[in-house]
């Protein structure tokens, strides 16, 4: 059975190319833009072995620990991994390091490094 | 910081010529019946050079530097003591119990208090005064030192000596406080370069995670041609994550400092931009 991976994200060329990688890692990809997009996702998502959230999804919008919160509240099982292009001193920043049970990962992450995130028993292709 | 200096020399010298030409206005009003025929032109004299002084202080109101403001704080002076000399010779001459020097002495801790530019300039003003009075005390019979107030030339030389601590005092505080100011203007500007660093990364992280991926998928393609523009691109990209890591050590909590919960890094560089070009 191949990898599910939920992704959340607001850059329509990120979120693009992440899904991309994935495809051709061979795991299934739920992309979502927004928490109120990835609320939407099919239920089959929610049993994604990772999900891969961006902290800051806009000014003014539910941010990241949104959707934390949300996947929590779905009984998410699988693994949570903010990825962050924003300073460590920032303050969801901050918190979302603060929270257990999840890993905080800075923009732009190496390709080996991203692909373990969501492959973690498969070495990453060349 | 050196505008702020010359600012500070010019108020300070516009300051100490004002008093000079308040004393001798006062000098002659208080002393016009003494006989000393000298007296009033010479109070003439330093008042015309006061005048001069004051003028030239407000024609160079926005281009005056330390040096020139120096130069015409002593100019000021120096008829002052002229006159000063004048008047204590005509005390002296009255042949009555006298107190002297007190327009030396006066001078000398206006001087301190007025705050010279520099302090070079205060320490050749109070010298001006004290050299003065002990040339005068040296040059005065004993017949007429026998008339002075007991103790001089003591008295005038512990005048002396309070207005150098005093001068002294006042220009280390001056120092410090310059110096905090100089280091408080560096962290502001260290903040808000840090801030700028800061949404520069923002904006610039996901496109350069963007350029990251896009760039492996494409090394999967074996086209020679097509290699060719990847290895391009995998170098600028390469250069350009070497940049973000300088950038990420700037990073001294400038988004913390503000407060601000939103993470519009485009806003906040545009807020940023638009404070500097104000």
């Amino acid at each position: 059975m191949s990898p599910t991976v939920v992704l959340l994200d607001d850059d329509d060329d990120l979120r693009e190319a992440l899904v991309e990688l994935f495809d051709s890692s061979g795991c299934e990809c739920f992309p979502a833009a927004s928490v109120e997009e990835l609320q939407r996702l099919p239920s089959r998502s929610l049993e994604s072995n990772v999900a891969l959230l961006d902290i800051n999804l806009g000014a003014e919008r539910q941010s990241g620990l949104d959707a934390f919160r949300w996947l929590q509240a779905q009984h998410f099982g699988g693994q949570i991994v903010f990825l962050t292009g924003h300073a460590k001193s920032h303050p969801l920043v901050e918190e979302a390091r603060r929270l257990s049970g999840v890993r905080v990962m800075e923009k732009p992450m190496p390709m080996d490094e991203l692909l373990a995130l969501v492959l973690p028993t498969k070495a990453a292709p060349s | 910081m050196n505008l702020v200096v010359a600012q500070r020399a010019l108020r300070a010298t516009t300051m100490g010529t004002g008093l000079a030409f308040a004393g001798t206005v006062l000098g002659l009003l208080n002393w016009k019946d003494l006989p000393a025929p000298a007296l009033v032109p010479a109070g003439v004299v330093a008042l015309i050079v006061d005048a001069i002084v004051l003028l030239s202080l407000w024609w160079q109101r926005h281009t005056t530097s330390t040096s020139a403001a120096s130069v015409l704080l002593l100019c000021s002076q120096v008829p002052f003591a002229v006159f000063a000399w004048i008047a204590d010779d005509a005390r002296a001459a009255q042949g009555i119990f006298w107190v002297p020097y007190e327009a030396n002495k006066m001078a000398m801790l206006a001087i301190a208090l007025v705050g010279p530019p520099r302090m070079w300039v205060g320490l050749a003003a109070e010298g001006l005064y004290l050299g003065s009075a002990l040339l005068h005390q040296a040059l005065f019979t004993p017949h007429v030192r026998l008339h002075m107030a007991a103790g001089e030339p003591w008295a005038t030389l512990g005048y002396s000596v309070i207005g150098v601590v005093l001068m002294v005092f006042r220009l280390r505080n001056q120092a410090m406080h310059d110096e905090v100011v100089r280091l408080r203007t560096e962290d502001a500007l260290r903040e808000k370069a840090a801030g700028v660093f800061l949404a520069v990364r923002d904006l610039a992280n996901s496109p350069l995670q963007t350029l990251e991926i896009s760039v492996h998928l494409l090394e999967k393609n074996r086209d020679p041609n097509v290699e060719r523009v990847t290895k391009r691109v995998r170098r600028s990209v390469e250069r350009l994550r070497r940049l973000n890591q300088i950038l990420e050590t700037t990073d001294i909590g400038a988004v913390g400092q503000e407060g601000e919960a939103s993470l519009d890094s485009s806003k906040r560089l545009s807020t940023w931009m638009s404070r500097s070009s104000a």
